[in-house]
Parts: C-alpha cells; sequence; structure tokens
C-alpha cells in the first residue's frame, strides 16, 4: 500500500513537480517514438553514478519514495516498497505515455498525412490544402497551421521540411512543447529560414529556425526579446508565391503593398460595401464574421470560392486561404443551407446584408445560450446594414455603385467563361 | 560506474534551490531528475545505436547491463555522456 510522505508540504511537493515538469519537457521535445522506460533511465543513472538503486532514495533499503501522484491539483512524493514502486511506474507510463499521448499523438499524424496528401492529389488548383476543419497544410512549405478551439484567433504553426517519415516527429516534438506558447505566427522567412512570432505568457518573442533543423530547442535557443512596433510587414513569403498573389492588391483605389495594408483595406471594405471586384474578375466580400473574406474567382477554367481569414494578432494580419471550386462537394453544405449564399447568388446585394445580419444574429442568440460573446464584427454588420448604401430609397455612394456595376459584369464574365470551358471540356 | 558520473547529484549539478524543501521533497526531485536525465542520455545515445538495439535497451532496468550495451557500440562513450549532460543542463536553464 502507498502511503503519502508524512514529511513533505504540499507547496514544496508543487514545486518539486514542477522542476521534473521542466526537466520532463525536455526529454518530451526529443520527440522520439520510442521510449526509454522510467525505470531503465533511472538504472542508467544510478548506476553510472555508482549509487545501488535500493540506497538512493530511502534510509530504508526496501522503499523508494519515487512515485508522483496527483490529489486534487496537488503533487504528492509517497513511498513504496520498490517492487511495487517499478510496477506502479511501468503502468503508470505505459499508460500515460504509450496509450495516451503518444498513440493519439501518432494516429493523428498518420491521418493528417495521408489526408493531406490525397488532398494535393485530388485538388492540384487550391493554394492550401484542407486537412481537418482546425489544421491547414502547405504542402509546399510544409507548413502546419492550427488554429486552437477556445484560444479565440490563436493559432499555432510548425514549418518544417524533412523527408514524410520526419513529419509526424516534428509535430510531436510540437505538440510535446506548445503547451509553453499560446501563438506562433510565421513573419519573414528566407529560403533557408523560418521565422516565427511566438506569444506567451513572458511576452512576444522572435524566433528563427534554420529550415534544415527541425528540433523546437534550436528554436528556443534563437529566440531572443522582439520589439513588435518594429514588425516588418510579412510580404516575403507572400511575394514568392504565385498563390498569393491574389491577396497583394485587391482593391483597385487602394493599393495594396503589403499585408499589413491589406489589412486596413479590408476594414475599409466593412465601412465602404461588402461586395468587390477586382480586375481579375474576383468578387469579394467579408466573411460572416468579418474575420476574413469569400472571394469569387476563376481559377484553372472553374469558378472557385475562396475564403482568406485574417488574423490580426499583434497588428500584424495572418492570411489564412481554403479554396474550392464553386460546386465541390466542399461547399455544398453551406451553400444548401445558407440564405446568405443563395441571395449572394441572385445579386440581391441588400437581401444578403439582411440575411447575412440575421445570421448572426441567430448565431448569437445561440451564442448566448452558452453563456459566449457575440461573434466578433456583430456590431460592424449592423453598422453596414444601417449606411445608407444598403437602404433600397437612398442612392448608393457613385465609388460603390461603380463598383457593383463592376460585380455585376464581372460575375457575368465568370459565368460565360465558366459556361465556356464547360462546352469546352464536353466537347 | 562512470568517472564522468562519479558522484554526481542531479540537483547539484543543475544549481538547484533546495532549502526549503523537506528531505522527501528532496530525495524525490533527486529521483525524478536521475530519472530524466537517464532518459534524455539514453535517447541521445539512439543514434549511436540501431533501431534494434535502442528498442531492445530501452526497457532494460539493469544498469550495468546497459552501460555494458552503450560502451560496446559508442567510442568515447564517457565523453559523449559529459557533452549530453552539458547539454540538458543548457536546455534546463534555458
Amino acid at each position: 500500500m502507498i502511503e503519502p510522505a508524512t514529511n513533505s508540504s504540499p507547496e514544496a511537493s508543487s514545486r518539486v513537480q514542477q522542476l521534473l515538469d521542466r526537466a520532463g519537457v525536455i526529454v518530451d521535445r526529443l520527440g522520439y517514438p520510442v521510449k526509454v522506460g522510467a525505470v531503465t533511465g533511472t538504472a542508467f543513472m544510478l548506476t553510472a553514478c555508482g549509487t545501488p538503486a535500493s540506497t538512493e532514495n530511502s534510509s530504508d533499503s526496501n522503499e523508494v519514495p519515487v512515485i508522483q501522484q496527483r490529489a486534487g491539483e496537488v503533487f504528492q512524493t509517497v513511498t513504496a516498497p520498490l517492487g511495487e514502486v517499478k510496477t506502479r511506474v511501468e503502468g503508470f507510463i505505459a499508460d500515460r505515455e504509450e496509450k495516451g499521448r503518444a498513440e493519439r499523438v501518432k494516429q493523428e499524424n498518420d491521418e493528417l498525412i495521408a489526408r493531406t496528401l490525397a488532398y494535393q492529389v485530388s485538388a492540384p488548383y487550391n493554394p492550401a490544402g484542407v486537412v481537418r476543419d482546425d489544421l491547414l497544410f502547405y504542402p509546399e512549405k510544409h507548413t502546419f497551421v492550427e488554429e486552437q478551439p477556445g484560444e479565440g484567433n490563436y493559432r499555432t504553426v510548425v514549418s518544417f521540411s524533412k523527408p514524410e517519415k520526419e513529419w509526424s516527429r516534428g509535430l510531436m516534438k510540437h505538440v510535446s512543447v506548445d503547451t509553453n506558447f499560446h501563438t506562433k505566427q510565421f513573419s519573414n522567412s528566407t529560403d533557408d529560414r523560418d521565422v516565427f512570432l511566438v506569444s506567451s505568457k513572458e511576452g512576444v518573442k522572435r524566433l528563427e529556425m534554420e529550415r534544415s533543423k527541425i528540433s523546437l530547442t534550436e528554436i528556443t535557443l534563437a529566440a531572443d526579446t522582439y520589439d513588435l512596433p518594429t514588425l516588418a510587414p510579412i510580404t516575403s513569403r507572400i511575394d514568392k508565391d504565385q498563390r498569393y498573389k491574389v491577396l497583394d492588391s485587391f482593391l483597385r483605389d487602394g493599393s495594396v503593398d503589403d499585408l499589413r495594408s491589406l489589412n486596413d483595406d479590408f476594414r475599409r471594405t466593412l465601412q465602404y460595401g461588402v461586395l468587390i471586384t477586382r480586375p481579375d474578375n474576383s468578387v469579394w466580400f467579408p466573411d460572416s464574421d468579418l474575420q476574413g473574406w469569400n472571394i469569387i474567382m476563376e481559377r484553372g477554367g472553374m469558378r472557385h470560392i475562396i475564403r482568406a481569414r485574417i488574423s490580426t494578432l499583434f497588428s500584424e494580419p495572418y492570411v489564412v486561404i481554403n479554396s474550392a471550386p464553386v460546386n465541390s462537394d466542399h461547399w455544398k453544405k453551406s451553400e444548401e443551407d445558407s440564405e446568405v449564399w443563395a441571395a449572394l447568388k441572385n445579386g440581391d446585394l441588400n437581401g444578403y446584408v439582411t440575411k447575412q445580419l440575421d445570421d448572426i444574429h441567430k448565431q448569437n442568440e445561440v451564442r448566448a445560450g452558452r453563456g459566449q460573446k457575440p461573434l466578433p464584427g456583430t456590431e460592424d454588420w449592423e453598422k453596414i446594414a444601417r449606411t445608407s448604401n444598403f437602404t433600397p430609397n437612398a442612392p448608393l455612394n457613385p465609388s460603390f455603385q461603380d463598383r457593383l456595376n463592376q460585380s455585376d459584369t464581372a460575375k457575368q464574365i465568370m459565368v460565360d467563361k465558366a459556361r465556356a470551358a464547360e462546352e469546352s471540356r464536353q466537347s | 560506474m562512470l568517472q564522468t558520473l562519479q558522484r554526481f547529484d542531479p540537483i547539484v549539478y543543475l544549481s538547484i534551490d533546495t532549502s526549503s524543501f523537506y528531505e522527501d521533497d528532496i530525495k524525490a526531485l533527486r529521483k525524478g531528475l536521475n530519472e530524466k536525465i537517464g532518459q534524455y542520455i539514453l535517447l541521445k545515445f539512439s543514434q549511436h545505436l540501431s533501431e534494434g538495439q535502442f528498442e531492445a535497451m530501452s526497457n532494460l532496468t539493469d544498469g550495468n547491463e546497459i552501460i555494458r550495451r552503450l560502451q560496446q557500440s559508442i567510442p568515447n562513450m564517457e565523453d559523449k555522456l559529459q557533452e549530453e549532460l552539458e547539454n540538458f543542463k543548457r536546455e534546463y536553464h534555458i
């Protein structure tokens, strides 16, 4: 029977546990799929030190105080006969590490890789592969972006360029360390280095990692305090990638030089209107929660709906793109279910705004029932709905009217092109 | 026993202040640190072993046998051990 040690305090035990957890994190960072048993690690060290295991930890050669048992939120030191300790430690390790985290992570990684590869093959036009609802994967960069449920807009990013077999290891390291951080966000990257912004309770840091080196340990070693106001615009990664060019200058009357001004334009969009046409005939309108755009555009002879989401953490915009052909199953549910989409596709702008706001209010009612705050941007949408631009009897702002006209034209062009492309394929 | 680790105490090595700890807590801390450092070093040493060798070693409970196998496969094992100890210490104090 294991009894709590009497010569201990909850505070001291908690501190001991913190010190041990720190050591445990270092081991976890290694991210090896094969675990070294706790007994093995101890036996190696004690033998190497020349200290018999049976006398190292207790004045009683038959008992060792080794197990940290959770009692509420307090870890207590307990003592037990050595044989029982070994059994319990091995059982504990097996349950927690082998069957718990390791298997779960491995399963998730296997699924992630399988679905990613499948997606790459099936959707060659897409700028980003949607791996699962809360995890995006950028094939060309081997970059994962993870939205953390319940953490608002916080995202985590890990990027690496090892062969497929190494991906899971990288992600495991990421998962094991991530509890220390709230947010990672990539900024400027060069050919051989990735740069992350990491926000933690200790503040925001700029982290650099050589792409050839995967260890998060090295990220940590390279960390230094970063002065946020001097952050450079996130341009290098965008400029290099043709697939992001669509984001570089989406407003004709407000040329966008980088993503920072892109974000400003997004806010202006909310003030001036919700439907925008660009010279490439794409049509842009804000997403329902005002965290990004829905974009309808043509790619590869097919109309696509693109959802571009903007993170405004630290005033630094960060774009996640999700794209699929208009008629693909990916959008099927939302299109069938949404009156908002129907209004938009029919060109009923006022109806679109009204229904969008109704939809937001319905969602807010549900959220209120759960004790959650209204969706971000609700007030902005209410403001848009009150804007004279969208009042049936009020004249539209001339420039906005121009955009609407362009939008109508653009939509027709897209429809015509899509029809022509379809006819071409059929013939 | 390895010369490198003669009278090695992880608490002293990592410069942890235990002045406010009870003796039982210090023992538990020493034991836990030994466990973690041992795991760390063995994992780092795994790059010198074949997958099969490492998996076989990862569950051994006889310290002498572990050291014997490592010395067979890793030249200058004690030097590398010292190096990994330094690595662990540096990471611990980040």
